[in-house]
C-alpha cells in the first residue's frame, strides 16, 4: 500500500508569528493521482504548495516524496516540476531552452535534450515552437510551454499553482482539456491548487478542500456533491443553499426526520451535523411540478429572475429560510415572474442535512 | 493657450467660462510643454552645450593649436594621470557595480521593511553628505594616526601607508558612487519577474545558478548602462584624488586644473579635456552598442 502512495503530508503546519498558516494537515497522494486543493483565498492552499516543492520550510510535521522526508531540502534536493499562475517563462530563452531547463540542469546530454523537448513539445500540442520567444506565444500558449517544461524532466509529483487563473474562459475549458488529456497519458501525480470549483470538478480525482489553514474534506467529486459533510462544503463546493433546519428524530441509518422549509419530512443526513444543522438545497434540484418520487415542496416569492441563457436564475423568498436561488430550465421557467408567489418541488433525494464543521469558527 | 478640441468638448455643453468644469486633460499640447522645458533647455544650452562647443574650439585655436594635442601625448606626466584614471576608474567600475547590485538586489528582495530602511539609508547617506565631508570622513579612518592604523597597530601588525595611495582614491570614488550604480540597477531589478526565479529554483537549480542563469541574463543591459554611467563619471573626479591621493595618484581632472590655474597653459588644458570627454562619449557608445540601444534606453527609462 505505501508503495502506492507518492506524497505523505503528516500533521504539517506553518506559522508566521502569530499567524497560522496551515494547522496540522495530513493528506495522502497516490501515485498517478490528480488532486485538487481547493480553497477560498488565505485558506493555506498555495502555502502547502510552496512547503511541497520547497519554497518555505514547515514549522511541525513533514512531507514524504516517494517515501524520503523532503520537507527541509532545498527545492534542488527535491524532484517537483512547478506550473505558475503568471507561466513564469524565462523571457531571454526560447521555448525550446525554457523547456529544457530542468535537463540542463540534470546534465542531458545535447541530443537527448533536443528529443525531449520535441516530445513534450508535441505532448502540449505546441510541436515546432522550439524556436519562439514566449512573449511572441499567446496566454494559452505559454501556460502549455510552463507545462511543458515543469514534465520535461520526469518529476515525482508536477504541482500547479491556479494555473489558468491569468486566462479568459474559453481558454480555461480548453486548457482543462489538454491538463486532462495530459494526465491521462502520463498518469503523473499531480497537485492543482484553485479557488474554482468548476476547474477541480473537471480535473480532479480528488479533491482536498481547504478553509482557515485547515483540511476541511477529502473525497471523489462525486462524494464531496452527494455527501458534503458540512455547511461549508456544502455551500462553496456544491453551491448550495443553505436553510435553517431542525432535527426531530436521529436515525442509526445517516437518515434524519426534519423540519425545514415549513414541512416535515424524512431525508439523508451527512457528516456528523455538529452545531447547527442545515438542510442544503443546490441549486439545480428546483423542479416546477412535482416529481414523482418523494419531494419537499417550496414556497415563496419570486424576488429576482436572471436569464443565463440556456438556464434562468429565480432568487426566491421564501418565509423561515431567507433567499434561496434555483437554477431552472430557461423555457419552462419563463412562467415565472417577478412578485408571484409560487411553489417549487426539490426531489428528497437530492437534499441532504449538514452541520458546521467547525461549529467554534462558525459557517 | 490654444487647446485642441476634445471630444467632450464638442458636446453642447454650457460653455461657462467661471466656476463651469472642464473635463481635466493630464495631456500637455506641444507648446506649453515646450515653455515648462525652456528654463531647463536654456541651462542646458548655455552651461554644457556652449562651454563644450568652445572648449573644442578653443582646444584647436589657442596657444599651440593642433599641436596642443601633440603637447598632450608627449607629457609624461599627463600620459601617466592618463594611465591612472582609466586604470582607477575600470577598478572603481567593476568594484562599484557589484557592491551596487548586491544592495540594489537586497533592497529589491528582502522582507523585513526595518532592513529595507537600513540599507537605503545607508545607501542615500553618502549621497547626502557633501564631497568635503565624505572625504574627511574617508581621512579619519585611513590616516597613519587614523582608526584603522590605531586597530592594526593594537594587534600588532603595525601602522600602514593607506591615505594618499592609488587604493585610497578607488575607495573614495567607489563610496561616491555606489548610490548611482544602486539607483539605476534597483531600477533594473525591480523590473525582473521574482517568480522566475522560482521557477528555476523548482526545477531544480541552486540559487547561485538560478541568480547566473536568469538574473544575469535579465539585468545585463541594465548592468552594462550602470557600468557606463559610473565610468563616465569616475574618471572626471577632482576633489577626491587631490584629498586622497596627494601627489601618488594625479587624476586628470587635477593635471587639468593646474595647467589652468598654474601654468596658464589654457590649450593645452582644453585638450586634455577634449580628451578626456572622448573617452567617456567612447565608452558610453560602446555600450550602447554592446547591449542595444532599444534595450539600453529600457533598462535606463
Amino acid at each position: 500500500m505505501t508503495a502506492d502512495i507518492a506524497l505523505d503530508i503528516q500533521r504539517v503546519s506553518r506559522r508566521f508569528g502569530e499567524t497560522v498558516a496551515l494547522d496540522e494537515v495530513t493528506l495522502q497522494v497516490a501515485r498517478g493521482e490528480f488532486l485538487t486543493l481547493l480553497g477560498p483565498s488565505g485558506s493555506g492552499k498555495t502555502t502547502l504548495l510552496r512547503l511541497i516543492v520547497g519554497f518555505d520550510v514547515p514549522t511541525g510535521g513533514s512531507i514524504l516524496l516517494g517515501g524520503r522526508d523532503i520537507s527541509r531540502l532545498t527545492p534542488a534536493d527535491r524532484s517537483a516540476g512547478m506550473v505558475f499562475q503568471n507561466y513564469a517563462l524565462f523571457p531571454h530563452m526560447t521555448v525550446a531552452d525554457n523547456v529544457a531547463y530542468g535537463l540542463k540542469l540534470r546534465k542531458w546530454p545535447k541530443e537527448r535534450r533536443r528529443e525531449r523537448v520535441a516530445e513534450m513539445l508535441e505532448l502540449v500540442q505546441l510541436g515546432g515552437y522550439q524556436d519562439r520567444y514566449p512573449r511572441q506565444l499567446s496566454g494559452g500558449q505559454q501556460q502549455r510551454v510552463a507545462l511543458a517544461r515543469a514534465l520535461a524532466y520526469d518529476p515525482e509529483i508536477i504541482l500547479m499553482d491556479e494555473p489558468l487563473g491569468a486566462l479568459d474562459r474559453a481558454l480555461r475549458i480548453e486548457m482543462e482539456a489538454v491538463i486532462r488529456s495530459i494526465h491521462r497519458k502520463l498518469r503523473a501525480t499531480m497537485i492543482y491548487v484553485t479557488h474554482d470549483q468548476q476547474e477541480a470538478l473537471a480535473l480532479s480525482d480528488r479533491i482536498a478542500i481547504m478553509r482557515h489553514g485547515r483540511l476541511v474534506d477529502v473525497g471523489t467529486p462525486e462524494r464531496l456533491y452527494e455527501d458534503p459533510g458540512s455547511t461549508f462544503v456544502a455551500s462553496f463546493f456544491a453551491n448550495a443553499n443553505l436553510v435553517d433546519a431542525q432535527l426531530l428524530e436521529r436515525r442509526g441509518d445517516g437518515r434524519a426526520r426534519v423540519r425545514a422549509v415549513g414541512s416535515e419530512f424524512e431525508c439523508r443526513t451527512s457528516g456528523p451535523v455538529l452545531g447547527r444543522p442545515k438542510l442544503a438545497l443546490r441549486r439545480r434540484s428546483f423542479r416546477l411540478a412535482e416529481p414523482d418520487g418523494p419531494s419537499i415542496p417550496i414556497r415563496g416569492r419570486v424576488a429576482e429572475t436572471l436569464l443565463f441563457g440556456d438556464e434562468r436564475q429565480i432568487v426566491l423568498d421564501v418565509p423561515d429560510a431567507g433567499r434561496v436561488v434555483a437554477l431552472m430550465e430557461a423555457r419552462t421557467s419563463a412562467v415565472l415572474g417577478v412578485g408571484d408567489d409560487v411553489q417549487l418541488h426539490v426531489p428528497r433525494d437530492e437534499t441532504v442535512v449538514v452541520g458546521e464543521a467547525d461549529p467554534d469558527q462558525g459557517a | 493657450m490654444s487647446q485642441t478640441a476634445t471630444p467632450a468638448a464638442a458636446v453642447p455643453s454650457p460653455p461657462s467660462r467661471r466656476g463651469g468644469r472642464r473635463r481635466w486633460n493630464p495631456t500637455v499640447g506641444n507648446v506649453p510643454a515646450f515653455l515648462m522645458v525652456l528654463p531647463l533647455l536654456a541651462l542646458v544650452v548655455g552651461l554644457v552645450l556652449y562651454p563644450l562647443v568652445k572648449l573644442t574650439i578653443d582646444s584647436l585655436t589657442q596657444d599651440a593649436g593642433l599641436g596642443n594635442y601633440a603637447d598632450v601625448f608627449a607629457s609624461d606626466a599627463t600620459r601617466k594621470a592618463m594611465v591612472t584614471t582609466l586604470l582607477a576608474s575600470v577598478v572603481v567600475t567593476v568594484i562599484t557595480v557589484t557592491v551596487g547590485a548586491t544592495l540594489a538586489w537586497y533592497l529589491v528582495t528582502a522582507r523585513s521593511t526595518l532592513v529595507k530602511a537600513v540599507l537605503w539609508l545607508a545607501v542615500l547617506a553618502p549621497f547626502w553628505m557633501g564631497t568635503v565631508v565624505k572625504n574627511y570622513a574617508i581621512i579619519l579612518l585611513i590616516a597613519n594616526d587614523g582608526v584603522l592604523n590605531d586597530v592594526l597597530s593594537a594587534l600588532g601588525l603595525g601602522r600602514a601607508q593607506l591615505l594618499y595611495t592609488t587604493g585610497a582614491v578607488i575607495m573614495g570614488i567607489v563610496y561616491s558612487m555606489v548610490p548611482y550604480a544602486v539607483f539605476s540597477l534597483y531600477g533594473v531589478f525591480v523590473g525582473i519577474d521574482q517568480s522566475l526565479l522560482a521557477a528555476a529554483r523548482s526545477m531544480g537549480a541552486t540559487r547561485a545558478r538560478a541568480l547566473r542563469t536568469v538574473l544575469l541574463p535579465l539585468a545585463m543591459p541594465g548592468i552594462v548602462a550602470s557600468a557606463a554611467l559610473v565610468f563616465a563619471i569616475s574618471i572626471g573626479f577632482y576633489v577626491t584624488p587631490v584629498l586622497l591621493g596627494g601627489g601618488q595618484a594625479p587624476f586628470m581632472a587635477s593635471v587639468i586644473s593646474s595647467n589652468i590655474f598654474g601654468y596658464y597653459d589654457y590649450g593645452f588644458a582644453s585638450a586634455a579635456s577634449v580628451l578626456l570627454l572622448l573617452v567617456a562619449v567612447v565608452v558610453l557608445a560602446a555600450a550602447l552598442l554592446a547591449v542595444g540601444r532599444e534595450r539600453l534606453m529600457r533598462a535606463v527609462a
